[in-house]
This record gives structure tokens, C-alpha cells and sequence, in this order.
């Protein structure tokens, strides 16, 4: 059994648009070790996203193009598998949450019918008996008089109760990988603590891995093991979470770090946004993506992609200037 | 629920009373009369015809023009009534008034009343022989519209913009488009007269009914592809729709189950309006395939001034939108449990 739970490699994403082509995802590579949890953090557009969807078999193809040099999960490439062996594996061994459990969920079905299915498809279970595991595992999640609110709609359950909905759904099947995408950014901030307490107890109890997708460095601490910050559909800064959050190497990691308020430490500096807009990925500047929005830009920023570099043990960094 | 039916259908008979009213008033208004036929009769048989019909109202004319019971001739008439305008005028409504209050008590009892065109004929009589006709005929139609419909827009809409989609939006904006006095004929020419299947006309079996079902219902078919497929492309683009495959939903059940009923309301919502326009018969269809249906009393009473006939169909029309339009919402609220019915 390897240590490595998911090796992703050089990753793209692209789709066609007008006169080009939008590189979403622009050559991610991407480790997750068993049981840890790893924070992929960027500004919304990055390819966050994008890069677990290219691994899931969730672009939508056509337009959509994917390819790259593999993407490992327990030693089986997931570029290369047929649809037919992703469906297999997706809610089944590698669970997604999504950002918004009001639009995730659909308005239509009850919640029993969107969580038996699940076990109908992957565990070959009857509808009886998955509506009692489905019982068991919305109790799990904190949802009060499951039996009763089970086959509710979920319009009748509140923004933070429809996410651990979302959760419960996710870990039915009792998947290696969950994928949180943004879980918290469309709740109330007491509500965000809530759902990411249960993130955190669930990885314990499943002993599976996490990624974590947000833009909020908030949201990090505390949570992730290591941390991979995206700009502009590549990992610019990879490192263990305390690292990162101590030393940033990469500019835009420190302007990250710059303009999120800290839970975890006080606050030093006065908190500043980064400057500009990222790029249109159909639309990258010459060399470095990040150069027109970087304090520390040099002429040789301009010319040629930093290449991804080590910088210590655990650390890479892709920048021509730290 | 059932609460929300009963309050429905008990609203259904004031909105009936107002389209009564409309359309009295109208018949009223409009210029000329059922009697003004084009051989006149004699002066005192139209009077008591009028009597008959309540077109006349013998307290009435005591009341304000005592001078018109002594009337003979329409020329008469219409010099008295020159004369004293403000006394016609309000003869007119005061037996207006006494017409309708005859005619609404009259529907209260499912009493549409004589016919004012065929003076032995009952306007129940008239509906009652058309109105299973046009309902066999709608009810075909539907089906036709429905079936194809909704086969075509979901074909099309899994098979977005590769040729299942093509050929399906270009057979429906043919169906659109192609008048129904174009394509009637056609259907007669290839599946009656050439390959014998079907007959071309009148109303004696099942096999009478399917070309002009057809007929009637292909542009309702073209209608529901395009709003099936349209959406179906609008509930697919949704996030939910996103989980159902990151969940690993075989294609079939994420369109079957996660993506149909939301892209069913706009085809439940069109059905409403398009069955009440089904059930009260196409003038069209009617004279193509020779159906002894709805629409055509509607046409021959308009052109008769036939005010009790004109005036049922109104009314039997009304009767089936509001309906249609009731099972529209409850189906709606089958669909979407967000709908809340109060
Ligand atoms: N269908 C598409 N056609 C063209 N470009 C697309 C398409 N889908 C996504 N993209 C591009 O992919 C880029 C990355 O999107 P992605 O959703 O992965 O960002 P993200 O980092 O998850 O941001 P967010 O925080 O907003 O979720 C977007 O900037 C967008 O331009
Ligand atoms: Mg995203």
C-alpha cells in the first residue's frame, strides 16, 4: 500500500473559446498522502476546481479537454480509466462537496432518494436498507431526528444543515478521498466553524484524506496538513501548511497571506488585497502569470515560466525571484 | 393540497361569471341580430320570435316605450325609435337586463338555452355532438404532442448540437411553421390516398381520428420539443446536476431522475393554455378531414349571430382553460415540491 493516495501529474484542463484556446488548468501537479489533508488555496478562478473535475472525469468533454501525464488514485491512472470505471469510483471511493449545498442539492428529490441512490449504485443495496444506513449517517453528521427529516426536500433545511447533508451524502460509501470544494464560503461564520469541526472529526473517524478547495487562507489554518496555492492553473507554492503560513516564498502567497485575516496569529501588518485581477486563462501573459501583479517582478519575470523548484525537504516553489 | 383544489374550483365560477357577462355585453353591442335574416318574415311572427328569445320584453318596452308594442314593421320601428332616443336607449338595456338575468339562470341549471339559428334545436344538443368529438380529437392531439414532444426535446437535448438534435429542431420548426391547411392535405395525400393506411375523411372509427389528430396536434409536438429541450439545457447546467455525476449516477438516471422534472416545467406550464386551445376544436382540421366537432359551431354561430350558441362556446371554452390551467398547478406542484399551495 502506497503512501500515496493521489499523484496527480502535470494536469491540463483546457477549453476552446473565441480565437484560442482558456487553459483552466495549465500543468498541475498534486500529491495527497493517506489520511492527510491537503488545502489547495487560490483567487476564485485559479483552476481549483477544474483540476479535481479533470481528475474526476467531470469535464464536460467536448468542449472540454483533458490530458496530461496521469493522475494516480491507489495506483489505478483516473486520465486513463473509461467512464464507465470513473463512475465506479466517483461517491463511491472519492467523495465531492460542493461550495453552495443550496443549488448542490437537487430541489426535486428528497433527501432519501439522493442519499440511497447512492448506495443503490455503488453498494447494490435495496432501497430499504440504504435508507437505514442513510438514517445512521445523517445522525452522524449532526442532523437532528433523521428518520423524520430524511425524507425532507432539501429547501426545508437550513444553509449549514443542507451541507452536512452534502457530507453525509459524500461519506455513505465510506470513500479514501473526499473533495470539499469551497465547503463553507456560502455559510454564516459561526455555521463555517460548524461544518469545518465536522470535517475534521470526519477525517479522523474515516481515517481517509481530504483535499480542501477554498480561496481563504482563513479557512486553512488549522485544517491542512499542506497546503498547494494556485494561480493562474498551476501550483505556484507547495509546502507543509506551518511552513507556508511561517515563511511564504512565492509573492503571491505572501500577498495571499497579506490580505486575510489571520484566526490563528495576531495580526502584524495591516491587511491589503493584491492588487489587479488575475488573468483571463485564455489570455496568460508572456512568462510568469502572476508578473503583472508582483511587487518583486523582474525583467527575466517577463520572458520565460519559472519552473517549479525545490526549496527545501517538503517545499517547491515556481518563481525566478524567491 | 386538497384544500388548494376545493379554493381553485370555487374561484373558477366568479372568473365564469365575468366571461359570461363579457361576452352578453359583446353579443349585445355588436351590431344586428339573429332575426334580420335575409328574407324577412312576416312583422308579427319575428315579434313573437323575438318575445320568444327574450329580445323583447314586454315590461319593458310599457315601461319606456309603450308606442313599440303597437309596432309592425322594422321601418316603424326604427323611425319611433329616432325619435325618442334617451326612451330607446333605456328600453334597450331594461330588456337587456331581463335577457341576461333569463340566460344566467338559465346556464345555472346547464340550461344553454334554444338556439337562435336553428329554432328547433337546443344549444345543449349542439354540444353534446360536437364536444365528445373535439374532446376525442384534443385528447389524440395531446398525445401526439406529448409523445413526440417530449421523445424529440430530450433526444435533442442529450444529443446537443450533433445531428439528433438538428434533425429534431428542424422537424419541429417545420411542424411550427407548416400550416396546418398545408400539412392536413399532405397526410391525406401520402397516408390515405397513397398508402391507403388511413381514411382521408369523416368520423366513424379510430382510424378516423388519427390523421387529423395528427394534423392538430404536430404543432403542439414541435412546441414541447423545443420547450423540453430547452429545458432540459437549463436544468442540466445546474450544480445539482454536477453532484448527480460526481456521485457517479449512470447518465440515465441523472437525466431520468435528477435533470426531467425541472426541465418538465416549462412543457407543464405550456400544456395548460395548448389543451384548452385542443379542446375547443380547430375550424381547420374540422373542414380538412370533414369532423362534425366544436370549432365549427363556433364559426357558423359567429357568422349567424347566433348569441346563445356563440355565447356557450365561449363559456365551454372558458370552462376548459380554467380546468386546464387548475391541473396545470396541481401537476406543477406535483413536480416541484417548492411549490406551495395556498
Ligand atoms: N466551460 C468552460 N469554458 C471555458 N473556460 C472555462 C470553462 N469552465 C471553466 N473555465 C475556466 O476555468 C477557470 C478556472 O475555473 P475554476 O472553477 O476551476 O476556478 P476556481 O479556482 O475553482 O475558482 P472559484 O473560487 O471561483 O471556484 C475559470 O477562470 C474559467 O475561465
Ligand atoms: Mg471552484
Amino acid at each position: 500500500m502506497s503512501e500515496l493516495l493521489l499523484q496527480v501529474r502535470n494536469l491540463h484542463v483546457h477549453y476552446p473559446v473565441d480565437g484560442g484556446v482558456s487553459r483552466a488548468v495549465d500543468g498541475v501537479s498534486l500529491d495527497v498522502r493517506r489520511g492527510e489533508t491537503l488545502a489547495v488555496v487560490g483567487e476564485s478562478g485559479s483552476g481549483k476546481s477544474q483540476t479535481m473535475y479533470g481528475v474526476l472525469g467531470l469535464v464536460p468533454r467536448p468542449p472540454g479537454r483533458v490530458f496530461g501525464d496521469g493522475a494516480y488514485f491507489e495506483g489505478e491512472d483516473l486520465l486513463r480509466a473509461s467512464e464507465r470505471r470513473l463512475r465506479g469510483i466517483r461517491g463511491n471511493r472519492i467523495a465531492m462537496i460542493f461550495q453552495d449545498p443550496m443549488t448542490a442539492l437537487n430541489p426535486f428529490l428528497t433527501v432519501e432518494r439522493q442519499l440511497t441512490e447512492v448506495l443503490e449504485v455503488h453498494k447494490g443495496l435495496r432501497r430499504k436498507e440504504a435508507r437505514n444506513l442513510a438514517i445512521e449517517m445523517l445522525a452522524k453528521v449532526g442532523i437532528p431526528d433523521p428518520e423524520r427529516r430524511i425524507d425532507q426536500y432539501p429547501h426545508q433545511f437550513s444553509g449549514g444543515m443542507r451541507q452536512r447533508v452534502m457530507i453525509a451524502m459524500a461519506l455513505l460509501c465510506r470513500p479514501s478521498l473526499l473533495v470539499a470544494d469551497e465547503p463553507t464560503t456560502a455559510l454564516d461564520v459561526t455555521i463555517q466553524a460548524q461544518i469545518l469541526e465536522l470535517l475534521r472529526a470526519t477525517r479522523r473517524e474515516m481515517d481517509g484524506s481530504i483535499i480542501l478547495i477554498t480561496h481563504d487562507l482563513g479557512v486553512v489554518a488549522g485544517n491542512a496538513d499542506r497546503i498547494a496555492v494556485m494561480y493562474a492553473g498551476r501550483v505556484v507554492e507547495k509546502g507543509p501548511s506551518r511552513e507556508i503560513f511561517e515563511s511564504p516564498l512565492h509573492p503571491y502567497t505572501r500577498g495571499l497571506l497579506a490580505s486575510v485575516p489571520r484566526l490563528d496569529a495576531e495580526q502584524k501588518a495591516p491587511l491589503v488585497p493584491i492588487p489587479g485581477q488575475p488573468p483571463d486563462p485564455s489570455r496568460l501573459p508572456s512568462g510568469c502569470p502572476f508578473r503583472p501583479r508582483c511587487p518583486a517582478a523582474t525583467a527575466r519575470c517577463a520572458q520565460e515560466y519559472p519552473p517549479t523548484r525545490s526549496a527545501g525537504p517538503e517545499r517547491e516553489v515556481a518563481c525566478w525571484v524567491a | 393540497m386538497i384544500r388548494f383544489v376545493l379554493r381553485r374550483i370555487l374561484g373558477i365560477f366568479p372568473i365564469l361569471l365575468v366571461v359570461f357577462t363579457f361576452s352578453f355585453v359583446l353579443m349585445r353591442v355588436a351590431p344586428g341580430g339573429p332575426f334580420d335574416a335575409e328574407k324577412p318574415v312576416p312583422p308579427e311572427v319575428k315579434r313573437n320570435l323575438e318575445l320568444r328569445y327574450r329580445m323583447r320584453e314586454p315590461w319593458c318596452e310599457a315601461r319606456f316605450l309603450p308606442a313599440l308594442q303597437g309596432v309592425r314593421s322594422p321601418d316603424e320601428e326604427r323611425a319611433l325609435r329616432r325619435a325618442s332616443p334617451w326612451a330607446s336607449r333605456a328600453e334597450r338595456v331594461c330588456t337587456g337586463l331581463f335577457q341576461y338575468g333569463w340566460m344566467l339562470g338559465n346556464y345555472v341549471r346547464g340550461d344553454f338555452g334554444p338556439s337562435y339559428k336553428y329554432k328547433d334545436r337546443s344549444v345543449n344538443e349542439f354540444i353534446r355532438a360536437g364536444m365528445p368529438v373535439t374532446l376525442q380529437l384534443g385528447l389524440l392531439a395531446v398525445t401526439f404532442a406529448l409523445g413526440i414532444g417530449l421523445v424529440a426535446g430530450l433526444v435533442a437535448a442529450v444529443y446537443q448540437n450533433r445531428w439528433p438534435d438538428h434533425l429534431a429542431m428542424i422537424a419541429a420548426l417545420l411542424g411550427i411553421s407548416v400550416p396546418n391547411f398545408v400539412l392536413g392535405p399532405v397526410l391525406i395525400l401520402v397516408f390515405s390516398l397513397g398508402l391507403l393506411w388511413f381514411p382521408p375523411a369523416r368520423w366513424e372509427s379510430l382510424s378516423h381520428v388519427f390523421l387529423p389528430g395528427l394534423t392538430l396536434g404536430s404543432a403542439y409536438a414541435a412546441y414541447v420539443a423545443r420547450l423540453t429541450r430547452g429545458g432540459m439545457l437549463e436544468v442540466v447546467r445546474q450544480d445539482f446536476i454536477r453532484t448527480a455525476r460526481a456521485k457517479g449516477l449512470p447518465e440515465r438516471l441523472v437525466i431520468l431522475r435528477h435533470a426531467l422534472r425541472g426541465g418538465l416545467l416549462p412543457v407543464v406550464s405550456y400544456l395548460g393554455p395548448a389543451m384548452a386551445a385542443l379542446f375547443t376544436g380547430s375550424i381547420v382540421v374540422e373542414r380538412i378531414f370533414n369532423v362534425p366537432g366544436m370549432g365549427r359551431y363556433f364559426v357558423d354561430a359567429a357568422i349567424n349571430r347566433d348569441i346563445t350558441l356563440a355565447m356557450a362556446v365561449v363559456v365551454v371554452n372558458a370552462v376548459f382553460l380554467l380546468v386546464a390551467n387548475l391541473v396545470v398547478d396541481v401537476v406543477l406542484g406535483i413536480l416541484d415540491p417548492r411549490v406551495r399551495y395556498e
